[in-house]
């Protein structure tokens, strides 16, 4: 018998960010900091992927089929030595200061294990995100060290973010089609504050959250600018959870209705934006959208590798599948694909941490807080500086001058570019993972089949691709 | 007799399936047994058998509308009715008129006795639907003057309530044989099925032979080659195109009906041109689809191209719906599971290559 040389097994060698990006190799000589941040952002996410999520993903999933309110908090907390929770918050408050881009390297890599669980921390971000964005200080110094101390004293302190409404998804992210939205949800001005009624859907974390940020108009004719935002406490009188859904995919991030029944919000709570809600807004989609496109990216590594791993293992009739020109031909359109996502998705949140309102969190007088000793940090006088309107209307001054109006809108055009790009090639990709798989392909053992369902809802959050493709269009071409 | 199919189809899906529609999602063999009794007491497994014989002779194009409007409330319930006329494929075509008839009457005299008639295909033997001839291990082998039936067939669709299989094997002089074999005999063994994506209410399964002793009277055919799989799976396609059409008529009704009950911006998002494409699009395509399905031509590649589409559609009706769409209440992510999940068993990529390697062989004889 004429023993056959075994053909090399499938090595998916694009994984790693300098092997994926040479760019980043030319960055490393003027930025060496941020390079050497991501490249830890991605060991440590692999390391937690590999050790955590990889084992426990596919039986969390089953489990929240069959028991929607099931939440896997030992998931969450084994990730509080990692201090995923404390990424975006700036060193000054005990964070880790860092932006966009590790934000989204992060989100690639956790969700090529598992984008539901990855998403618990996505929709964490998300929640603090407007804080992030206004500026507003003592906001940071209220809420943000909650989340830092929380991680410290094996606590976890999660965050969420509230817009959409039942009549209302999409059009609330955009100052127009809200003039005309069906609203439900209203806030009205009453002695030291406002009181919330109403109810928001599809909240990422929003049955877990402890803290969720909700926007509200207070006018019913002028609805678009008459918008505030704040901060409400899931422990707050009037508030409550409802439905919790029935995902197709991502289940192990809850999506949850919450319900508001004149909650009150103290004056302080709310989060300023100085009346300027598009500007406030444009910041926010622009930097959530190129981590979205970070997760679809993310999910279809997770099932090129599933799909690879499944390969080097099939024969038919004592040959490998991936022996086959047919089936090489589509592995190397699948590649390409993901490659396409992730330099997409770079230029995106590279652009927004470059040019938008992250730069300002490495700005020394950020910086410079973390060298402040706590005993004057925790201070009525200090607690008084940075509540008080002048620091924030210098912030915020600072702020308008550093990142203009434009450069916000073309941060969201190159975000919304990469968002539906990467998220419709998501789709294509788990789902050509699956046909070259045949029957085995909506095999739940297998992996592919959840990457699939998984694929499907980036398409839809962050504004839907028909929104995003909307989005860019006014952001890049008028 | 097409339109009284599809008001038969209509029928049995508001009085069997509509109201057990949440329980269609998951496996429930006692509830599909129930269902196919009904099916049973209106005739449709003979249905697809020749008049003469007791039948109602309905040519698959027929029984593909009633499977169609089956497959839009259920389309794992769609699918074991194809899988039934895939089943008797091997036994319409076998050119023995006495093994054709006992096997046919067999069927026919079994309705209304048992729960489910049920034919059903066992060709595959990996994860590809189109065998190709060196990927025949399933034997067929004399053993002291008897015949001996051993190996492992896959993804035979209906193989647990199957009270028929017809088997593709190989013979001792390397011919291909075709049995139809009752289910029920001794050595066959059925694994449970995997969890999967979807079609959970059908159940798909690997089937064992373990040394099953087969009569002269169960072997139906036997071919030096497998080009008759040609006209085989041409004979049943419309009926597997008939599940992904059903699926896909369902996604577009769901979300037609959605974006003229939905506002966004102040206007219903019918009105939408964003909406408006995706629906055109959808639209556009199911028609196609119900064109190649009534046009009674045969080709192997119709439900490759249905399933396709139908994926298609899918995602876009979901999409259409926004994030309602993704939600089990809303009735569409179900449609997207099943069709990625029949789009596997069907396996467009195999087909294609059979397909073209059949032309490429006539091309070069030519």
């Amino acid at each position: 018998m004429i023993e056959t040389a075994e053909p090399q097994k499938l090595i998916y060698k694009l994984k790693d960010l300098r092997e994926a990006h040479p760019r980043l190799k030319f960055l490393e000589k003027s930025h060496p900091t941020l390079i050497r941040e991501l490249l830890h952002v991605q060991k440590e996410a692999r390391e937690f992927g590999e050790k955590h999520i990889a084992p426990a993903a596919l039986s969390i999933d089953n489990k929240i089929a069959e028991d929607h309110s099931y939440f896997a908090w030992d998931i969450v907390e084994k990730a509080l030595d990692y201090r995923f929770f404390s990424y975006a918050i700036p060193e000054g408050f005990g964070g880790l200061g860092y932006t966009t881009t590790h934000l989204a390297i992060l989100m690639e890599e956790l969700c090529s294990f598992c984008p539901g669980i990855a998403n618990i921390f996505g929709a964490h971000v998300l929640g603090i995100s407007p804080m992030m964005m206004a500026p507003d200080i003592r906001l940071y110094d209220k809420y943000l060290r909650l989340v830092t101390d929380g991680e410290k004293n094996g606590k976890p302190v999660i965050f969420a973010l509230a817009i959409t409404e039942p009549g209302a998804g999409s059009d609330v992210e955009d100052l127009e089609e809200m003039k005309k939205a069906k609203l439900c949800t209203w806030a009205r001005k009453v002695d030291g504050g406002y009181i919330l009624n109403g109810r928001k859907v599809f909240i990422s974390n929003g049955s877990i959250a402890d803290y969720i940020w909700v926007s509200a108009s207070m006018d019913r004719e002028h609805p678009e600018t008459s918008a505030i935002a704040c901060i409400v406490p899931s422990n707050a009188e009037g508030f409550s959870v409802g439905t919790i859904e029935k995902k197709m995919g991502q289940r192990a991030c809850p999506a949850a209705e919450i319900i508001m029944d004149d909650v009150f919000v103290p004056e302080e709570d709310r989060i300023r934006s100085g009346g300027d809600s598009e500007r406030l807004k444009t910041s926010v989609l622009g930097a959530s959208r190129g981590p979205v496109a970070a997760i679809a990216t993310g999910i279809a590594r997770g099932a090129f590798q599933a799909l690879l791993n499944y390969l080097n293992d099939y024969k038919i009739n004592g040959r490998y599948l991936f022996e086959e020109q047919w089936v090489q031909l589509i592995l190397v359109d699948l590649m390409t694909k993901i490659q396409i996502s992730r330099q997409l998705y770079l230029d995106a949140v590279i652009t927004c941490d470059l040019l938008g309102m992250p730069k300002l969190l490495s700005h020394f007088s950020m910086k410079s807080m973390k060298y402040l000793p706590e005993f004057y940090l925790r201070s009525q006088i200090s607690h008084k500086l940075f509540r008080s309107d002048i620091l924030y209307n210098n912030v915020k001054n600072m702020a308008d001058k550093a990142v203009s109006i434009k450069e916000l809108k073309f941060i969201a055009g190159l975000s919304s570019i990469a968002k539906y790009t990467a998220s419709d090639l998501a789709v294509e990709v788990t789902s050509k993972a699956m046909e070259i798989m045949g029957s085995d392909g909506p095999i739940q053992e297998y992996g592919v089949e959840k990457f699939y369902r998984d694929a499907k809802l980036t398409q839809i959050y962050e504004g839907t691709n028909q929104i995003n493709r909307i989005s860019a269009y006014k952001s890049l071409l008028i | 007799m097409k339109e009284q199919l599809t008001q038969l189809g209509k029928d049995f899906t508001s009085n069997e399936l509509l109201k057990k529609w949440e329980y269609l999602d998951a496996e429930s063999p006692d509830l599909l047994r129930d269902i196919l009794q009904k099916a049973a007491d209106i005739d449709m497994f003979s249905s697809v058998i020749d008049e003469k014989l007791g039948g109602s002779g309905l040519t698959p194009f027929e029984y593909s509308a009633f499977i169609l409007e089956v497959s839009k409330v259920s389309a794992g319930v769609g699918l074991l009715f194809a899988s039934h006329l895939m089943g008797i494929t091997p036994v319409y075509f076998c050119k023995n008129e006495e093994k054709r008839t006992k096997i046919l009457s067999d069927v026919i005299a079994s309705e209304g006795e048992k729960s489910s008639p049920l034919c059903a295909l066992a060709v595959c033997e990996n994860n590809r639907s189109w065998p190709n001839p060196d990927q025949i291990k399933t034997t067929l082998t004399k053993k002291n003057e008897k015949n001996i039936l051993s190996g492992i067939k896959t993804n035979v669709i209906g193989a647990e309530l199957a009270t028929h299989l017809s088997v593709l094997t190989m013979g001792e002089n390397n011919e291909f044989i075709w049995l139809n074999i009752d289910a029920h005999s001794k050595g066959i063994s059925i694994t449970p099925q995997r969890q999967r994506l979807g079609l959970r209410i059908c159940p798909v399964n690997n089937v064992e032979f373990d040394n099953v002793e087969i009569s002269e009277e169960d072997i139906l055919s036997k071919h030096e080659n497998l080009n008759h799989l040609h006209s085989y799976y041409g004979y049943f396609d419309s009926a597997l195109s008939a599940v992904a059409l059903g699926i896909s008529k369902a996604a577009y009704d769901i979300a037609l009906k959605y974006s003229t009950e939905r506002y966004q911006g102040g206007k219903i998002i019918c009105h939408h041109d964003a909406v408006k494409m995706l629906l055109s699009e959808m639209a556009d395509s199911n028609e196609k689809n119900e064109a190649l399905i009534s046009s009674e031509s045969r080709s192997i590649l119709f439900s490759a191209e249905a399933v396709t589409e139908s994926e298609r559609i899918c995602l876009d009706a979901i999409q259409v719906l926004g994030g309602y769409g993704y939600m089990e209440d809303y009735k569409i992510e179900r449609c997207l599971r099943d069709t990625k999940t029949l789009q596997s068993l069907i396996d467009p990529y195999s087909r294609k290559m059979a397909y073209i390697e059949r032309k490429i062989n006539k091309a070069r004889q030519a």
